[in-house]
C-alpha cells in the first residue's frame, strides 16, 4: 500500500497548491490507484503484479503533475507561494520551536534590514537629525514588532508551539485574530470618530482610560474564549488537526524508495 | 479494434467524461470503466489524465462533485462522486453538435464515405 501512496505523493507533492486542495487530490487519486489495485489482485493473485500494473495504468507522475498543476486556482497557487515562503526550512531543523525562532529572527532580520534603508533614504532625503532619526527608528522597530506578530502566530500555531498544528488557513486566521483583538480594539476606541473624541475629551484620568480598554478587550476576549470552547468549535479544530496530521504523513512519505 | 490513446484522445477527454455522466453520477474509476466500454474497448484513457479533466470540468462548473459517503479506506482514502449540471449538460450537447459537425468537415477533406 506504502508503494501507492508514494506514487501519489510522487505526483501530489510538487503541485503548488494549498494543504487543501492537495489533500483532496491525495485521498482521490490514491482511492483510484486502490480500486485499480483491488481489480488486478483479484485477477492475478499476485501483489506486486497487481501494485505494477496499477501504477502503468496510472500514467508517468511528471505528466499528472503538469496537467493537476494546470487546473489548481491562482488563489489556491497563491497560498501555496506564501506557506513555502514562511515554512520552507522547517524539514531541515531539529524541532518545531527551532524552526519557529528561526522563523521569528528571520523577520526581525528583514524588518531591520528594511528600517534602515528606509532610515537612510530619510536621513539623505530630509536632512534629519540622528536622535531624531533614531527616534523615527525606534518608533518604525515597534511598530514593525507588532506588525510582525501576526505572521509569527502564523508560522508557531501552524507548527504545533500554540497547543495543537493548525492549517495554514486556520492558522492565519488564529495569527490575525488574536492580533486583532489586542492591537486593533484599543486603536479603534481612539480612533473612531463617535467614540474617541468623547474618551479623549474625558475628565478620567490616563490610568482610568487605560483600564477601560483593558476591560473591552479582556471581555473581547472571554466572548472568543467561550465561543472557542463550544462542541461546534472544539469540532472544527479535532477535524483540521487530523487533517494536518494526515497531511504531515504524506509529506514525509520518502519519494527516493 | 484498433486502440485510440494518448495524443488521439486528447481534447475529447472532457466531452467523454461529460457524455459518462449523463447517465448517473460516478467516481473516477467508474468513470474509466464506461468510457472504455462506450468505446467498445478501443479507448484506453491513462487514468491519471482523468483527474486534470475531471478538475478543469469542476472549476468550469460544468460538474460538481462530493465525497461518497460512509466509504473511508485506508488512510483515509475516499472516493468523490461526480455529477453534470445543468451547464454541463448544455456544454455536453453542444461538444455533441461541434463533433458531428467536425466529423462531417474531415470526411468531406479526407474524402471519406459519410
Amino acid at each position: 500500500m506504502n508503494q501507492l501512496m508514494i506514487h501519489v505523493e510522487k505526483v501530489v507533492r510538487p503541485v503548488r497548491a494549498s494543504l487543501e486542495l492537495k489533500m483532496k487530490m491525495r485521498e482521490e487519486l490514491l482511492s483510484h490507484l486502490q480500486g485499480i489495485y483491488d481489480e488486478e489482485i483479484e485477477q492475478s493473485k499476485d501483489r506486486d503484479a497487481a501494485i505494477r500494473v496499477a501504477m502503468e495504468r496510472f500514467g508517468s507522475p511528471d505528466q499528472v503533475t503538469r496537467s493537476l498543476q494546470g487546473t489548481v486556482p491562482w488563489h489556491s497557487s497563491a497560498l501555496w507561494h506564501f506557506y513555502r515562503g514562511f515554512t520552507r526550512d522547517h524539514e531541515c531543523r531539529a524541532t518545531v520551536q527551532d524552526a519557529t525562532w528561526w522563523m521569528i529572527r528571520r523577520m526581525f532580520g528583514l524588518w531591520i534590514v528594511a528600517g534602515s534603508l528606509w532610515l537612510g533614504f530619510r536621513i539623505w532625503l530630509d536632512r534629519l537629525q540622528w536622535s531624531e532619526a533614531v527616534g523615527i527608528w525606534s518608533a518604525f522597530m515597534i511598530c514593525g514588532l507588532l506588525f510582525a506578530w501576526p505572521l509569527c502566530e502564523f508560522v508557531a500555531s501552524h507548527v504545533g508551539i500554540l497547543g495543537r498544528m493548525k492549517s495554514p488557513r486556520r492558522a492565519f486566521v488564529f495569527g490575525l485574530a488574536t492580533w486583532g483583538a489586542f492591537m486593533t480594539l484599543p486603536t479603534m476606541l481612539y480612533a473612531v470618530p463617535w467614540f474617541g473624541p468623547a474618551v479623549r475629551a474625558s475628565s478620567l484620568g490616563n490610568t482610568s482610560k487605560l483600564f477601560m480598554v483593558g476591560l473591552l478587550v479582556a471581555s473581547i476576549l472571554a466572548v472568543l474564549a467561550i465561543l472557542l470552547r463550544s462542541k461546534k468549535c472544539a469540532a472544527l479544530i479535532d477535524t483540521d488537526a487530523e487533517r494536518v496530521t494526515r497531511a504531515r504523513e504524506w509529506e514525509l512519505l520518502d519519494l527516493s524508495a | 479494434m484498433q486502440e485510440i490513446t494518448g495524443d488521439k484522445l486528447r481534447g475529447h477527454v472532457e466531452a467523454l467524461i461529460l457524455s459518462s455522466l449523463e447517465s448517473s453520477e460516478a467516481h473516477g474509476l467508474e468513470l474509466v470503466k464506461r468510457i472504455e466500454e462506450a468505446g467498445s474497448g478501443a479507448l484506453k484513457l491513462k487514468e491519471g489524465s482523468l483527474y486534470p479533466a475531471l478538475y478543469r470540468l469542476e472549476n468550469a462548473g460544468l460538474v460538481k462533485s462530493d465525497w461518497e459517503a460512509g466509504k473511508t479506506g485506508r488512510r483515509g482514502a475516499r472516493r468523490r462522486l461526480y455529477a453534470l449540471t445543468p451547464k454541463g449538460k448544455r456544454q455536453l450537447a453542444k461538444a455533441r453538435l461541434e463533433w458531428v459537425n467536425f466529423v462531417s468537415v474531415m470526411n468531406h477533406a479526407l474524402g471519406a464515405p459519410a
